[in-house]
């Protein structure tokens, strides 16, 4: 890189402009029950984007070769063995993105505002923003981002920006041949959703349920939420993330209640040894 | 007997073998697991911490120059008596600020673009308050230090201009910028998704403790170095026995709330180093409360409980942000940390979802 291109990159990050307006909010609703383990998704995820491969090779726990989502991997299918009390086993997959949580903690966290929420509500990184501090990487519940070692910044789902920009599908959602992974405007995908649950369960499958589709306390709802058949935990998802945010006004009172009461024992050893020397 | 290691089996061809029949014994086929929760073991969900040793160096030297301005300040404004005391003070935190505008900037993925932080004002981001606040330090520590080196008479040139502005305003006024740069470090490693920093509130108060802890313990080493006055050390050891029994006392807190949280902390390399901690600030302690004795002046004392403190600091802050790769890694803590609670229900098939019958 030469001095000028620095000095661009270095200028240009700093300054802001006007939003685009806000467009409908949309999100994925990814179906666990319909989901097949193919991966089309990953494949497709990393062509469209460009995103290079990592590891090759089994984890050595299943056909997972993934094993989770990072800078460069942005849509993961989890793929666990499940051994049935009969001696049968059973395919558990699930593909995993960003949820693009509706408030979001690495959007929270982000030191640079290089992470913002899109004309289509979705959770973008500005790659020309980010200054790869990293606090986004240890706040995410989900651990969905990472700090590339290429280029130092934080990566992940983009919801395929560029794609929806055109008026297209993601490209996972556009791969996936199950349509397990449903890409639209977010109140249809939660209609559908709530849908599908029912006609599950109708059909006997009384374990499936919606995984962050509504309000969890302080966790608000996901814009990429899904359908589970198992506890999330057999996804390798948390059960109940916690929003950092929540907690930071008593972190800082604890901490200001510290700072003054030391310094009023400092204050009073000054004013008790005031005298003449 | 010990139970035998089994070779993971993830290829169907190996089931039916020997192998296969003792994982099926042990609940196992292949990779295959009874408990679906199980299926991955192992495998974090996560993120692991990108941070090193510069953000444990960062949050050591600012912690110092916090606490030294701190000090420093609230002793000007306490009287005539400690005007030269507070001096040092300012010295220290200007000497121990150096470091930290480098080490936050070669921590950065890209360093070139360090200025970014500058783009918004975000407090709801602690690091992004973090950022401004140091700042904000720099200017009241550079001016007080500018302000020390003029009463000395050391600028001849900027002396005169400076010395209009009255030391103890500059003092109060850095006060707030400097007790926000001592805590939010904590508070920042807090507001995050690993076990060992989030569970327990306390750790910005952990940090804020040890921060005028350090910097007190670095004042006692500049102030036994150069002064003469027998009187003022007496003031400080007794000032860090209290602080330092503070910050104990903030640290047994920090762990009780934490649960199975701190457990990164209290196993291999980093309990070692976290138990170092403990003992150094201990050892300062016991150091500031001995009365000196033949041979040993109360100057001594302090520069050595002052050292001491200061290793107590560093290893506290380096234990601490290490300890986020382990937690991050230890899939079943986390798991258990973000269990359902009634604040937060959470997803899943314990909730007994009202989404069926009721739409």
């Amino acid at each position: 890189m030469n001095e000028g291109m620095l000095v661009h990159d270095a200028v240009e990050g700093m300054l802001r402009v006007s939003p685009p307006p806000p467009r409908e909010p949309t999100g994925f609703f990814t179906d666990a029950s319909l989901c097949i383990g193919c991966k089309a998704c990953e494949v497709a995820c990393k062509q469209w984007n460009a995103l290079p491969a990592e590891q090759v090779g089994w984890t050595g726990q299943s056909y997972d070769n993934t094993s989770r989502l990072s800078a460069t991997t942005w849509r993961h299918v989890s793929f666990a063995e499940h051994l049935l009390p009969n001696g049968d086993i059973r395919w558990l997959f699930n593909s995993d993105v960003c949820k693009h949580c509706s408030a979001a903690p690495c959007q929270e966290a982000c030191p640079t505002g290089a992470i913002i929420r899109n004309e289509f509500d979705n959770v973008y990184v500005q790659r020309d923003v980010c200054n790869g501090c990293g606090y986004c990487v240890v706040a995410c519940p989900f651990g969905v981002l990472g700090r590339s070692e290429n280029d130092g910044a934080a990566h992940k789902c983009t919801l395929c920006y560029d794609r929806q920009k055109d008026g297209l599908t993601p490209a996972c959602a556009k791969a996936c041949p199950t349509e397990s992974i449903k890409f639209g405007p977010l109140a249809q995908l939660r209609e559908h959703a709530r849908e599908r649950v029912t006609e599950l369960h109708g059909q006997g499958q009384t374990s499936a349920y919606l995984y962050g589709a509504d309000d969890s306390g302080e966790y608000k709802p996901l814009n990429a939420f899904f359908l589970l058949t198992e506890e999330p935990a057999a996804y390798n998802l948390p059960a109940a993330p916690r929003r950092p945010s929540a907690s930071m006004g008593r972190r800082y009172l604890l901490s200001a209640i510290t700072g003054v009461g030391l310094s009023a024992l400092t204050v009073l050893a000054f004013r008790q040894n005031n005298g003449a020397r | 007997m010990p139970p035998r290691e089994l070779p993971v089996l993830s290829n169907p061809l190996h089931y039916g073998t020997e192998d296969a029949d003792e994982h099926r014994e042990n609940g196992r086929v292949g990779a295959a697991v009874r408990r679906p929760r199980d299926a991955y073991r192992g495998i974090p969900f996560l993120a692991t911490p990108p941070w090193g040793t510069e953000v444990s160096a960062y949050f050591f030297f600012g912690g110092i120059s916090s606490g030294a301005f701190t000090v420093g300040s609230l002793a000007m404004v306490c009287g005539q008596r400690w005007r030269e005391f507070g001096r040092i003070g300012h010295i220290v935190a200007f000497g121990t600020l150096l470091p930290c505008p480098i080490l936050l900037v070669d921590d950065l993925g890209r360093p070139a673009l360090f200025h970014h932080m500058l783009r918004i004002f975000k407090p709801s981001s602690p690091m992004n308050l973090g950022a401004w606040t140091l700042l904000t330090h720099s200017g009241f520590v550079g001016v007080s230090f500018v302000q020390a080196l003029a009463h000395a008479d050391r600028l001849p040139l900027v002396g005169p201009t400076v010395r209009w502005l009255p030391e103890r305003l500059v003092a109060a006024g850095g006060l707030p910028s400097a007790l926000t740069l001592g805590g939010y470090t904590g508070v920042l490693l807090g507001t995050t998704s690993i076990p060992v920093w989030f569970t327990s509130p306390l750790l910005g108060a952990l940090f804020m403790a040890s921060s005028l802890t350090s910097g007190l313990g670095a004042i006692a080493m500049a102030v036994a170095l150069t002064s003469r006055d027998s009187e003022d050390i007496e003031v400080i050891r007794s000032l860090s026995v209290q602080m330092g029994i503070v910050e104990l006392a903030v640290l047994e807190g920090y762990f009780a709330t934490s649960g199975k949280s701190a457990r990164p902390l209290m196993t291999g390399k980093l309990a070692l180093e976290l138990t170092g901690a403990i003992v150094a600030t201990g050892l300062a302690i016991a150091l500031d409360m001995s009365s000196p004795r033949e041979g040993n002046t109360n100057r001594m004392l302090g520069l050595a409980a002052g050292a001491a403190t200061l290793v107590g600091s560093a290893l506290l802050r380096w234990t601490v942000v290490r300890a986020g790769s382990p937690s991050a890694q230890d899939r079943e803590n986390a798991l258990e940390a973000m269990s359902p609670s009634p604040e937060v229900p959470g997803w899943g098939p314990h909730r007994k979802y009202p989404r069926i019958t009721e739409r």
